[in-house]
């Protein structure tokens, strides 16, 4: 019996190890738990991102998981092919169809890691623009990174042999091991327990002033650029203003005739609920005078009647904000 | 990989589970392995550092062992040489460098050691002490060379202790590679709730109080006297919680084999002075620094005035063991003057042992000790002179200042609450959960699935 319990104990324990080493593996395996309701499925994104990592028993309220539907009818004059390098702001809510946008011929959206994969823009008749969409809580690391700058060609990132052995094999096994929506109770009880003893979630999460939103951390706290309350000093914003101008020579030399920038700001930002200022980033980008890229404010749209427009328990927008989103762009590109 | 992860505990599985299902004479080499993988996990062409210095100190202990006179004092000082050689490359080079430099800018001209970009292997202040024990021991007799490469090594590598020890004696550690280790409930047991002990030291404890002391170090300026003295009680529990609960899950894993580790720390905040703190803590290397070096040079066998310089020596050297730095050095320097003191009070008056033995006086002189071996932790825990400064400064004047919690009131609560807990655990004045092996495994693992800071924060000691 012993030895049985030995060899299951092998096997079992050298499986987890062999899957959390293959990216492959642990890739398909994802895409299934987290489609999958069963009690092996995953529930991390089913009820939010947000509720995935803090588990709060009042937040466990279901996503809708679908995207945005095509416009019906398409523009009558198609003279724009759109670039868009976005996050999971733009490619979870909106299909890579140019029905979704006016006036465009041809359409690409490109994630932050897949950017090199872009097909560049060639000399034609037809207009090119470039569109960076990116959350706020990224926007001044991503975005003053001369990296970016160069990185149109570049190789994928790839991280250290280090990370890759601490980080990755060490989140896939937590992945393998504890993500099924079986331990979800578990973990609800002890995020009630320490909410209820210490008066913190646990996880990077924070229970807005109302109780009626869950919001990152870092996007309220703390001393990096993701927190919306950090006070900047003015050579920051220039200093940022600067890194967008050389995002927009890098634009144009590569082909481009423009490039947008829009910003999803912090859901924080938007909803207002913590009784304090945010600092004045989406201003000062709206009203600078010496800002090449055309920036996109989608700020005053999402807060009006903001909460109708985020997810309680998910750092993004729902539908609504995306719809928002989709119809700003558009406008911009009916007035070309 | 780091022993609360849970890459650590799938590999901990797989190697136990092979060690009892392999037959006796396949298991060094099961353990051979793994040991390589588990520090080739950290990086892996570091390997090649611990291959030289096995391949140095196993050649070492034959050719001693086979050779007479002034030869063996020469193989002695070649593995001595090769492994203080290989420390002094990635561990002080950068120390040494910034204090030539120093040095040589005071007489006109700045000299630097060629630039070399070195990464500190893991462990390597364990191991190699490890090493130059086993030679040490075969030149003086004690221990017969070993002729089995494959032990020996694993004998340097065996991975519970290999990056932060205890760091072993070879009469204690390699005889237990031949020995054939047959199951037995009761020490498995025991062995997994010791690891389990361990993780709650680590993860429940040490991690939750290094929120408020990272907090309050980050910013020692802006920081009240409460804060700061709150800061400093807080992280010599932080270190101990951290230092001793790896040390218990490092015994604990090799107990579940069969392996008999030495006891590394024996309640040392209980310790009623300094000296007698340090035969609790760190055990394994208070006694290699005592064996290897105090008593080499003569240890109290000399003239007083020699005798307390033996003691400066072995504390300072202690120190810089510790970490390449003067603060390393300066906290040394501080355990040695108190160690010294200490002696000489005892000296002067004897009554004082009495009277610290028992009752009110042991009471005190407990409390006296904690504060300042607390207050020597200072010096480790900060790395710069300026901070050190700013710490004093702010510790001293902003008496008047109101506090500022990093933890709110529970929290605070909740940390003194497991310190009283460590406290009666150490004096073994409170038993562990009741009930069979199986309850008190499942109630321990559900306090640290609780109450633990999971983020894979890495153990304090596996800088040095």
């Amino acid at each position: 019996m012993r030895k049985i319990v030995a060899i299951f104990m092998l096997i079992f324990c050298a499986a987890l190890l062999c899957i959390g080493y293959q990216s492959e593996w642990m890739s398909s395996l994802s895409k299934w738990m987290y489609g999958n309701e069963s009690f092996l499925g995953s529930d991390k994104y089913r009820f939010g991102d947000l509720y995935g990592l803090s588990y709060y028993p009042q937040f466990r309220i279901k996503k809708e998981d679908k995207k945005l539907a095509s416009y019906q009818i398409t523009s009558k004059v198609n003279d724009i092919n759109l670039t868009i390098i976005g996050d999971s702001y733009t490619y979870s809510f909106i299909d890579e169809q140019v029905q979704n946008f006016k006036r465009v011929k041809d359409l690409q959206f490109a994630s932050w890691e897949e950017r090199n994969k872009l097909k560049l823009p060639t000399p034609s008749a037809t207009r090119n623009i470039l569109l960076i969409e990116i959350v706020e809580r990224n926007a001044l690391t991503k975005l003053r990174a001369d990296e970016f700058v160069k990185c149109f060609q570049l190789q994928k990132d790839q991280p250290s042999y280090k990370e890759k052995m601490e980080v990755t094999v060490e989140n896939n096994l937590d992945f393998l091991l504890f993500e099924h929506s079986m331990f979800s109770k578990i973990k609800e009880l002890k995020t009630s327990i320490l909410q209820k003893l210490f008066g913190k979630i646990p996880g990077d999460v924070v229970l807005s002033k109302d109780g009626q939103n869950l919001y990152l951390r870092e996007t309220m706290e703390g001393d990096t650029p993701a927190n919306s309350f950090k006070v900047l000093s003015k050579s920051s914003y220039k200093t940022f203003e600067n890194y967008l101008n050389k995002m927009y020579d890098k634009g144009k030399a590569l082909g481009y005739d423009e490039v947008w920038l829009l910003i999803a700001p912090n859901p924080v930002r938007a909803l207002q609920t913590e009784k304090k200022l945010a600092n004045e980033l989406f201003t000062y980008l709206e009203k600078s005078t010496t800002l090449r890229v055309k920036f996109l404010n989608i700020l005053p749209a999402l807060s009006r009647n903001a909460k109708s427009n985020f997810y309680a328990s998910d750092s993004h927008w729902n539908l609504n904000g995306a719809t928002i989103y989709r119809d700003l762009v558009n406008q911009e590109l009916l007035k070309r | 990989m780091v022993f609360n992860s849970l890459h650590f505990l799938v590999f901990f599985g797989i190697v136990t589970s092979s060690y009892f299902l392999l037959a006796h004479r396949f298991r060094w080499m099961l353990l051979l392995v793994a040991s390589c993988y588990f520090y080739m996990v950290f990086k892996p062409e570091y390997i090649l550092i611990l291959g030289f210095t096995i391949l140095v100190d196993y050649y070492a202990g034959i050719l001693i062992e086979d050779s007479q006179g002034k030869k063996r004092k020469t193989f002695l000082a070649a593995s001595l040489v090769a492994n203080i050689g290989v420390l002094a490359i990635y561990k002080y080079y950068f120390f040494i460098d910034s204090n030539l430099s120093a040095i040589t800018r005071v007489f006109g001209q700045e000299l630097h050691l060629p630039t070399w970009e070195i990464i500190l292997p893991i462990g390597l202040s364990f191991h190699t002490f490890q090493a130059m024990s086993y030679t040490i021991e075969v030149f003086r007799g004690h221990q017969k060379a070993e002729r089995h490469f494959g032990i020996y090594s694993l004998y340097v590598m065996f991975y519970p202790q290999l990056v932060a020890g205890p760091i072993e004696r070879p009469q204690n550690l390699l005889h237990q590679f031949y020995e054939k280790h047959t199951w037995d409930r009761e020490r498995v047991q025991a062995g997994l709730l010791q690891m389990v002990e361990g993780l709650f030291k680590k993860v429940v404890i040490a991690d939750r109080l290094a929120i408020l002391v990272d907090a309050t170090y980050a910013d020692l300026a802006g920081q009240s006297t409460l804060n700061l003295l709150l800061a400093s009680v807080f992280y010599s529990f932080q270190i101990y919680c951290d230092f001793s609960g790896y040390s218990d899950m490092a015994i604990g894993a090799a107990r579940v084999m069969g392996f008999n580790l030495m006891k590394n720390f024996n309640a040392p905040y209980l310790a009623t002075s300094i000296p007698d703190f340090w035969r609790r803590w760190h055990i394994s290397l208070s006694t290699w620094f005592k064996d290897y070096v105090y008593f080499s040079l003569g240890g109290n066998r000399v003239s007083v005035p020699k005798w307390y310089i033996n003691i400066m020596i072995v504390f300072l050297i202690s120190g810089i063991w510790h970490g390449a730095s003067w603060n390393f050095v300066i906290w040394g320097a501080i355990h040695g003057v108190l160690q010294i003191t200490g002696i000489q009070l005892n000296r002067w008056f004897p009554a004082l042992a009495t009277y610290n033995s028992k009752g009110i006086g042991k009471f005190l002189s407990q409390l006296w000790t904690f504060m300042l071996v607390t207050f020597a932790w200072v010096f480790f825990r900060i790395p710069s002179f300026s901070q050190i400064k700013w710490y004093f400064k702010s510790l001293f004047l902003s008496l008047d200042e109101s506090f500022i919690f990093h933890f709110n009131t529970m929290e605070l609560i909740w940390s003194f609450l497991l310190i009283g807990y460590l406290f009666l655990m150490d004096k073994k004045l409170i038993q562990k959960p009741i009930g069979g092996f199986w309850v008190k495994l499942f109630i321990s693992l559900f306090v640290i699935y609780l109450f633990g800071v999971f983020n894979v924060k890495q153990f304090i000691y596996f800088q040095f």
